[in-house]
Formats: structure tokens, sequence, C-alpha cells
């Protein structure tokens, strides 16, 4: 009866051990697999820094001593073709080595860290990258067994990525079936299996139709927002900038040119409103002009009137109300990424775009 | 997991780029052979396994004698050992860098922690374990196809020189692929011709650095026809050394694993990237 006994309780007791071990191993992976930003070490500000990055390929200078501190939150990184951003993305990735220079990816050294840098980075590549003769389903989940994931837990993962990234029985095709949507769905799908804290993902709304459009904006604006993830996005179409970043960088001919908040950016040197009218607007434009308001109009028909005080603003609702205009929309005025970019652009040394020549 | 693991990079960095490949290099060998299984692909090997002994029973049916041991056993070995082994490796090995640029998938392989490394090794494995199996069969029914005394001995040595040409062939043409991955297979294919044909020929030290050579001998050895061929004529022991077979093993698994170090050193210090394959 004793031994009867003693049996009994050593197995149970191997029994408790083994379900605590579980339950203990599945704790940590858990917390492992799901890693914020905020939780890596020496955390936050900045998630890039960079200190006079040069990078030249012979006699060819791709990019001429870029500093730049890139703030948590959504960064746009914008440039003219050729402008190096690119190269900078792979400098990052440490898929190439800065010929001078020196910087940091999550308080990680770009030299010497490039694994631990990858393993927290997901990269979503413009071009097509995926890999022929798998599924969906099959390249995410090797995207996630290299960065180590298990089978089971991968293909769970990679499931549940599709699932957010809105790729439905699709998945289970062959890739070289996939309609441009699809293809980039699935390039981000892989970006994010790992569940990293930086996301650079380059030209993510490329060839999506406006609805996909709007769709992947709001993912990305959701991942930052509600996940915590840092993002660098980096885009020609310039209104996705403006729609999502927090932070925007712009190169050209491989040098910072703008590296300022979204906000800052869009704010107008002088102060302004701008009016939509139902009807006509030029009775309002010459009222308010006889009122000594300085006031442009524009291609589009929107009236920019000079000044945003509370007496500002209670003078354009009188004037129209004079006037019988009906205003449709009375908003501060904003620069657009367009002018800010141009203004980027054109603000260069001449002489240095020419990054492709 | 590793998320974690591969943060904090301390310890010894040769044994956490060894442990860090070696984990992932199962699932680069379950998808690249869950790649591989393509209607082409299973009929290139196939014709490939049913090429040499094709190919002897034309001889057999032509000849008018049974020919000698020695002459059965050369042409087999030329016939799988070198061409079938060869030809198989080559065509996996050494577009192991140009199949991915090409097709754009590299950075998604690369950007991946010791993705690069995972990738070199998973796919030697898969060209070794693709190769073998079609030398190994190829071999078998050569050696069937004409009546000897010894078959089973001729398959063991066969056997043998399959598994080490397989080996050291698709670790050469790896590292072929890897030094020249936009013209990797004009560059394979010139050194084939330059030093595994005619170096190898040539009786001096040169011909001692191909792999060529190494088998030759090791046949040589195994069959036991060093004796017959030195009482013959003593200038062919110049063809063959007069090294142990043990020698020349462990000659061909060094130079493996030193053409499989060098592509591992290539990969990692060198920069592939479009940028780079277009300034180039």
């Amino acid at each position: 009866m004793d031994v009867w006994q003693t049996s009994l309780v050593s197995s149970l007791a191997a029994l408790r051990s083994s379900i605590l071990n579980a339950l203990l191993l599945n704790q940590s992976h858990t917390s492992e697999s799901s890693i914020n930003a905020s939780e890596i070490p020496g955390h936050y500000a900045p998630i890039i820094e960079l200190q006079s990055i040069t990078k030249s390929f012979g006699r060819f200078v791709a990019l001429r001593g870029v500093t730049v501190s890139m703030p948590s939150g959504v960064t746009g990184l914008l440039g003219p073709n050729g402008a190096g951003k690119s190269t900078l993305i792979k400098i990052l990735l440490g898929l190439l080595r800065a010929t001078s220079g020196k910087g940091s990816v999550l308080g990680m050294p770009l030299s010497g860290s490039s694994r631990a840098i990858r393993q927290l980075v997901g990269y979503m590549p413009e071009d097509d990258c995926y890999l022929p003769s798998l599924s969906g389903v099959e390249c995410v989940q090797f995207a996630a067994r290299l960065n180590c994931i298990p089978a089971v837990e991968a293909l769970r993962r990679s499931h549940e990525i599709l699932d957010f990234c809105g790729a439905g029985q699709e998945r289970y095709r062959n890739v070289e079936t996939y309609s441009t949507g699809m293809r980039q769905k699935l390039k981000f799908a892989q970006a994010i299996v790992h569940d990293p804290p930086l996301l650079i993902l380059d030209e993510p709304t490329a060839g999506l139709d406006p609805d996909e459009r709007d769709t992947m904006l709001e993912r990305i604006r959701g991942l930052s927002n509600r996940h915590g993830k840092s993002i660098v996005i980096c885009t020609h179409i310039l209104p996705d900038v403006q729609h999502v970043s927090d932070y925007v960088v712009i190169l050209a001919g491989g040098r910072v040119s703008v590296a300022k908040p979204m906000t800052e950016l869009a704010r107008p040197s002088v102060p302004a409103m701008q009016i939509r009218t139902i009807g006509p607007v030029a009775v309002l434009r010459e009222a308010l002009e006889r009122k000594g308001k300085i006031v442009t109009l524009s291609q589009t028909g929107v009236l920019n009137v000079q000044g945003n005080t509370d007496e500002d603003i209670r003078l354009i609702w009188h004037t129209a109300a004079e006037h019988d205009v009906v205003i449709r929309s009375l908003l501060p005025a904003r620069n657009s990424m367009e002018t800010i970019f141009l203004e980027a652009i054109q603000a260069m040394p001449q002489g240095t775009n020419h990054a492709n020549s | 997991m590793s998320v974690v693991d591969t943060r904090s990079p301390s310890g010894n960095a040769v044994f956490n780029l060894l442990a860090g490949t070696i984990q992932r290099i199962p699932p680069v060998v379950w998808f690249e052979w869950r790649r591989a299984f393509t209607v082409s692909r299973m009929a290139w090997m196939l014709s490939l396994m049913a090429f040499p002994p094709g190919l002897l029973l034309l001889v057999q049916m032509a000849a008018r004698n049974d020919p000698r041991v020695e002459v059965i056993s050369i042409l087999i070995f030329i016939l799988c050992a070198c061409v079938v082994c060869m030809m198989s490796v080559f065509l996996w090995a050494t577009p192991v860098l140009s199949s991915e640029l090409e097709g754009r998938s590299w950075v998604y392989l690369a950007v991946r922690p010791y993705g690069p490394m995972a990738v070199l090794i998973g796919k030697y494995i898969v060209a070794v374990s693709w190769a073998i199996p079609v030398g190994l069969v190829s071999a078998t029914l050569s050696v069937f196809v004409f009546p000897t005394e010894e078959p089973a001995h001729l398959i063991a040595v066969h056997g043998g020189l399959v598994l080490l040409s397989c080996l050291a062939y698709s670790a050469l043409f790896l590292l072929i692929g890897v030094i020249a991955p936009k013209k990797c297979m004009v560059a394979g294919i010139i050194y084939t011709i330059i030093f595994e044909v005619a170096f190898a020929m040539i009786p001096a030290a040169v011909n001692m650095l191909t792999v060529q050579y190494r088998l030759r001998c090791l046949l040589i050895r195994w069959m036991e026809f060093d004796k017959a061929l030195a009482e013959r004529n003593p200038v062919f022991l110049s063809y063959f050394g007069d090294e142990s077979s043990a020698w020349h093993v462990g000659v061909l698994l060094g130079m493996t694993l030193g053409y499989l170090i060098a592509a591992g050193i290539i990969l990692r210090y060198r920069e592939f990237t479009a940028a780079i394959e277009t300034e180039s």
C-alpha cells in the first residue's frame, strides 16, 4: 500500500511539475513573441539615430553625411528617385555597410549588431520578394521559421497575420498567381509575422486600389497606435505620408533636406484659414479684401485667408452671412505634403540632386 | 524564443553564428524540398538517373566480348561519379544565389538573422540529398548492366565515390555561385572544363587541387587497380599518387569544408544587393 501511495504521490508531483513547466513556457513564449518597442532596453528616443553616414559605391556617392534622428511612431521617409532612400534602408538593415559614419537602431549600434537588429525589424521591400512554388501561407510561415519560431506556432501566426492583412482563401494559392494587392498583403504579412517592434515599409501602398490603400494605411496606423510599433514608411505617394506620419524625413541628393514632425511641417509660415464655399467664392473674396484681409484663391477654389484668431474667424462668418455665401468648411490652413516636398527639394544646393547620375 | 535569444549577442561569436545558423537550416531544407518537387525537376533527375545504365547497355550491345572489370569500373566512374553527380549538383548548387537575386527573393531571406548562412547550408544539403540518390541508383543499375564477379564490391566502391563526389562538387559549385552570382553557370562550366577536366589530367602538383584527382585515386585504391597499373607501367602512378585512401578521403572532406567556409565568409562580407549588382 505504501509503495502504491508513494508512486501515486510522485506521479502527481511529476504531472504538476510538467503542467507548471508548460504554463511557464507558454507564458514566457507569449511575452517574448509580442515585443513592443517600449520593451527594448535603452528605448526610446530616438529609435533610429544616424551620424554622418556616407555610402559610396566606387566613385558614386549614394549618401553624403546623413545625420538624422527618427523618433518612435510613424516616420515618413521621402525623396526623389536616387535620393538614397533604399541605400539608407539597406544600411539600417545591415545589408550594406556605411563607408563612414555611425548610427544605431533601437539603441543597438549599426556595426556589429546587424543580426540582432534584423531580429527586431520587419522589412517590407518594394520589389516582389515571394518564393515561387509556395502558397501564401507557406511563404509567411517560412519567414516566421527563419526567425526561429517553432513550426506549429509559425503556422498559427501566419494564419493570424494573414487574417489581419485581410487575405482570405487566396492564402492557399500559389504565390505566382497573386494579384498586386495580394502580393502587397503577403509582403506585409511576412514583415510582421515575427512581431518586430520596428517596421520598415518600402512603398506599402504601391499598386493598391483606393479602398485597399486606405485599409493598408489604417493597418499601419493601427500597428503604431494600438500595438506600439514604430514604423518607417518609404513612399512616393505623398498624401499617404501626410495621412499616417508623425515625423517626416526628406532626402535629396543623398543628404537630409528636412527632418521634422509632421505637425510642424504642416503648419504654414503665416497662420491662415482655408474656406470652401457652396456656390461662387469671388463675392466673399472681394468682401474680405475690402475689410483688409489678405486673401488668395487656389486653383481648386479654396480661399486662403491670413489670420486664425477668434476675431478673424468671426469676421469670416459675418462677412459670409452678409453676402449670403454658404460656407461648407472653415479649417486652419495646412501645408500640403506636395508643397513641403517641393520646397525641400528646391532648398537643396545646386548639384546635389544627382544621386543617379 | 529567438526574438529574445538573439538580442544580446553575448558569448562566443562563432558559437552564436553556428547555433543561429543550425537552428534555421531545417526550415530552409524543408521549404527547398517543398519547392523542388516540380515535374520538370523530377523528369530531369530521372533522365540523369537513366543516362549511365542506358549508355552502358548500348556499349554492351555493341561489344563483341564482355569488357574487363577495369574498363567497366572506369566507365561507371566517369558516367556516375563524374557526369551524373556533377550535372545534378551543378544545377542545384551553382544558382544558390543567382536564383534568389534574379527572383528578387534574396532580400526576403537576407533580412532574417542568420538567413544568408542558413540558406547557403540549407541549399547545400538539398543539393546533396537530391544528387546522392540519383548517383547511387544510377551506379547500381550500371553495375548490373555487365555481368561481374563481385557486383556488391563494385556497388560499394561506386556508392562511396558518388557520395564523396556529391559532397565535394556541391560545395565547389556553391562557392562558384557565391563568387560570381551573375554569371554562375558560365563560371561553373569554365571552371569545370579548365580545372576538373584539363588540369586534373596533368600529372603535376596542380591536379592535386582538383576533386577529380582525389576521386580517381580513390577508385584506383578501392578497386585495387594500383598494383596492376604499377606492374604494367609505373608512369600511371603519377596520375594516381601513392597516398592512402584515408588520406584522399580526408583531403576531399577537407576541401569540401574549405569550400563551404569560403562561401560562407564571402556571403557574410560581400554586399549582395540590387545596387551592387547594377553598379558592378
